[in-house]
């Protein structure tokens, strides 16, 4: 698997930015796209994506059918069937993805730690500081 | 010479921010408080109203979602009050003091919500208007306390309106049964909504809150962009409401006089039952079904609760 660092930019910088500041996130390179394609799914209070929120934590792809896992900010994140939703919706508007299957994982610790240079960036830009 | 207040007007129509109590003369102070008495009133009573139909939530993730919105309007209610402390006026009283008929909310949230449907649509109607208040507040609004609290308030309120829109859609969609529920919704709550504003801007001569621009749109304005929001997005998911463009595609306009009779007990409209503004605003000061339970609930927790709290 890949693993990016730093920086944001065109669409190749953002994948390696989505690399947070204190936990690397993998990405396998046939997924690299969908790691994109996320990054339109924005949190439903503050105008994130998910992906540089770091609630994504993996993602999986065998021919056109993708797994998803997700985390959230807190275990009774109100937003967890909205969020799951959307990122299902937008991943099935990729050419080539058949079905798409979200799971929640509580295996990761989220925290701000978490979030990518670009969303701090964002969240700055709301008014909201880390 | 100008007045205080005159120089005070002119301050805060050039963009000048008050951000303290000494800055203001008393006609400031005054205004002030009631426009955000009003939205405090508006954000804690969302609370019970919101509350009794949130028990009737389909699953337990609805549930939660549910409970962070009412937990949210609860603390939007909060900073309401905190900011009503630093002008003098005491929270004990505002929570607890006060008579059912002395909290100033819209009359809409003395309608019953009955089912999970209801609470939806008054998330997506009624926190719209509320979106639409406070976002002129937060874009306009002369006081700067208030200003930098509404940063979270709006975060939040985005969240309420997403949720009751994306939950419309979905009951919308499942079926002919839902897409009744849904309409059967909107068709009383659509026009409480339209009162939620106020009385019409040929009805009142002088604004002081648009005076001292604790605002910056007025009672018709704010409808308009209500309106903007909500009929295209109830037109979207196939539901049918009484607004349309006009023939010049420049604003909104009702397909019904305004104002008009309601039946409070069957959630009725009576379209034709032309009545006066005097008579609704008589039915606003008169509160409706739910006004006095939801009052009780909320003060109860002093009486039955206070020896909890007696060493803090």
């Amino acid at each position: 698997m890949t693993e990016f660092a730093g920086g944001c930019g065109g669409p190749a910088e953002r994948l390696r930015a989505i690399q947070a500041a204190d936990v690397a996130i993998k990405i396998r390179p046939e997924t690299a796209t969908l790691w994109e394609a996320l990054r339109e799914v924005l949190d439903p209070e503050v105008p994130v994506s998910v992906v540089d929120l770091g609630l994504i934590c993996d993602i999986r792809r065998l021919d056109g059918n993708v797994e998803v896992d997700v985390t959230f900010t807190s275990t009774a994140c109100p937003a967890v069937t909205i969020i799951k939703e959307d990122i299902q919706r937008r991943l099935l508007r990729e050419a080539d993805v058949a079905t798409v299957t979200v799971e929640e994982t509580w295996e990761v610790n989220w925290s701000a730690s978490r979030i990518s240079t670009c969303g701090r960036d964002e969240m700055k830009r709301y008014g909201i500081t880390l | 010479m100008s007045s205080p207040d005159a120089i005070l007007r002119q301050k805060v129509q050039e963009g000048s921010l008050i951000e303290s109590v000494d800055e203001m003369t008393e006609e400031y102070k005054r205004e002030l408080r009631h426009i955000v008495m009003v939205s405090g009133d508006t954000e804690l009573l969302s609370a019970p109203a919101y509350y009794y139909a949130a028990r009737k939530a389909p699953s337990v993730n609805a549930m939660i979602s549910a409970m962070a919105i009412i937990q949210d309007e609860m603390g939007h209610a909060h900073i309401a009050y905190r900011i009503l402390e630093d002008l003098g006026v005491d929270r004990e009283w505002l929570m607890f003091e006060r008579e059912p008929h002395e909290f100033r909310y819209p009359y809409a949230f003395d309608i019953p919500l009955d089912s999970w449907v209801e609470l939806c649509v008054a998330n997506a109607l009624y926190d719209q208007a509320g979106f639409a208040l406070l976002g002129d507040v937060f874009a306009n609004t002369s006081y700067g306390p208030w200003k930098r609290a509404l940063v979270k308030v709006s975060k939040e309120e985005t969240f309420h309106l997403l949720h009751g829109r994306r939950w419309m859609q979905k009951i919308a969609e499942s079926g002919d049964e839902g897409r009744k529920l849904v309409q059967d919704a909107v068709d009383w709550m659509f026009p409480l909504t339209v009162e939620w504003f106020g009385l019409p801007d040929k009805l009142k001569t002088h604004s002081g809150q648009l005076d001292y621009k604790m605002k910056g749109l007025s009672n018709d304005e704010l409808r308009q962009v209500w309106m903007g929001e909500v009929v295209p997005f109830c037109n979207s998911i196939g539901m049918k409401v009484p607004a349309h463009r006009n023939a010049d595609d420049t604003a909104y306009e009702l397909e019904y006089h305004l104002p008009i009779q309601f039946d409070a007990v069957d959630k009725v409209w009576l379209w034709d039952d032309h009545i006066t503004w005097e008579q609704v605003v008589k039915r606003w000061k008169g509160r409706g079904p739910r006004n006095e339970a939801m009052i009780e609930d909320i003060q109860r927790s002093r009486g039955d609760f206070r020896w909890m709290f007696k060493d803090l």
